[in-house]
């Protein structure tokens, strides 16, 4: 079941109030754009994403259902718009070592500088091993971990089985642990932070 | 050769959804295949990874771009809903400019009096004609130029023939306050 309040805000922007529409993209601006920028690796195209996911649910407004949660619904539409992105791109698997966008530097809060730097440092090795994970896989893991969402909610947002998620999970997992180990292992010429940390 | 059973257990650990015996199944197993164990310690390090990856948070210009995208393709939607409707404009266009002739009628009927009464004099008849044909060339070529500069404003903005019939009913109470106003001095 909605919030009240969110409920309140959509049927004022279905009947046509702006600021009702602005009160839902400021409540729900950040989780759109996590998705977004964990699903699609990169900063510009996240924000780009996010606006397209909440213009899209503007549009579709009407056909939202009041006995769910806005925010599953909001994350349905930006997931199922970052797939769309994703398998229109090439399959281009991104090396560990490749740097992500200095835009996507924390924003959010004013650490320390040192702070910073290891949380830009998790920040971009997590992405790296997101970006080589297909959409689907990458989806479920990212709607799992950051969201905190069971698999019947992710099935839910992604319109399919139970099954179908914990194996994507299961898989996606197993897929990540093997790249964690590769980019551990001796020889490999990269070292592991992570790892070294005793994560 | 892995014990899948046993791979997908670990991944049921990591998400907390083993059953207390299946837990102890697990972790007994664990003890005693050091090459599983290792694998679950990698899933456990993914795990813990994942869990504690930093939350991207939006741009502070993000809500405001995405609310001024939204009054754009408002308003561009707005447009679109009028040039969709080429009927409802192309009617108001054509009352609009059927109430500027009407308009016109009263100095069209004023020179048609002058003809009538300079009929008895051939000389004055003659200048008559040739006012009256001058005033209707005058009259044609406005309305010509008025009309076309009309379809070139609705083609830019289908909005323009709605007001512009707005308008005109308020140029007419206009025009009729004046004629009033001049015949009330005349008396």
């Amino acid at each position: 079941m909605s919030d009240p309040i969110i409920y309140q805000w959509v049927t004022a922007a279905i009947a046509g109030d702006q600021d009702a529409f602005a009160e839902l993209v400021y409540t729900f601006q950040d989780a759109v754009f996590n998705l977004c920028y964990r699903l699609l690796g990169d900063g510009p195209e996240a924000e780009d994403a996010a606006q397209e996911a909440f213009l899209r649910a503007y549009n579709n407004l009407t056909r939202y259902d009041g006995e769910r949660s806005f925010k599953t619904w909001i994350l349905s539409i930006a997931s199922n718009h970052c797939i769309d992105r994703l398998r229109k791109r090439r399959a281009i698997y991104v090396s560990i070592d490749e740097p992500i966008s200095a835009t996507l530097s924390l924003a959010s809060t004013d650490p320390q500088p040192e702070q910073v730097a290891l949380s830009n440092e998790r920040s971009r090795r997590i992405q790296a091993l997101l970006n080589e994970l297909a959409p689907d896989y990458r989806t479920a893991v990212v709607l799992r971990y950051w969201y905190d969402y069971s698999y019947i909610e992710i099935a839910e947002i992604l319109e399919t089985t139970e099954s179908a998620i914990k194996s994507r999970l299961f898989r996606a997992r197993q897929m990540l642990a093997e790249k964690l180990g590769d980019s551990a292992a001796p020889g490999h010429g990269l070292r592991n932070p992570l790892l070294e940390e005793g994560i | 050769m892995p014990d899948e059973r046993k791979r997908l257990m670990m991944q049921e650990a990591l998400d907390d959804v083993l059953s207390h015996d299946e837990q102890i199944e697990l972790f007994s197993h664990l003890d005693t295949d050091a090459e599983d164990a290792a694998h679950y310690t990698r899933l456990q390090q993914v795990d813990s990874l994942l869990r504690t990856a930093p939350y991207e948070r939006a741009p502070r210009r993000l809500a405001l771009t995405i609310m001024a995208r939204l009054g754009e393709s408002m308003k561009q939607e707005q447009k679109l809903r009028l040039t969709d409707s080429p009927e409802l404009s192309e009617a108001a266009m054509q009352v609009a400019l059927q109430l500027v002739t009407v308009a016109t009628l009263p100095m069209l009927i004023g020179a048609s009096y002058l003809l009538l009464n300079a009929m008895s004099d051939p000389a004055i008849m003659e200048t008559v004609l040739q006012q009256v044909a001058a005033l209707y060339i005058l009259v044609i070529d406005v309305m010509k130029v008025m009309l076309e500069q009309a379809q070139e404003v609705y083609k830019d903005n289908p909005e323009a023939a709605i007001a512009l019939l707005a308008l005109m009913p308020v140029t007419l109470l206009k025009l009729v306050e004046i004629v009033l106003g001049y015949e009330d001095d005349e008396t």
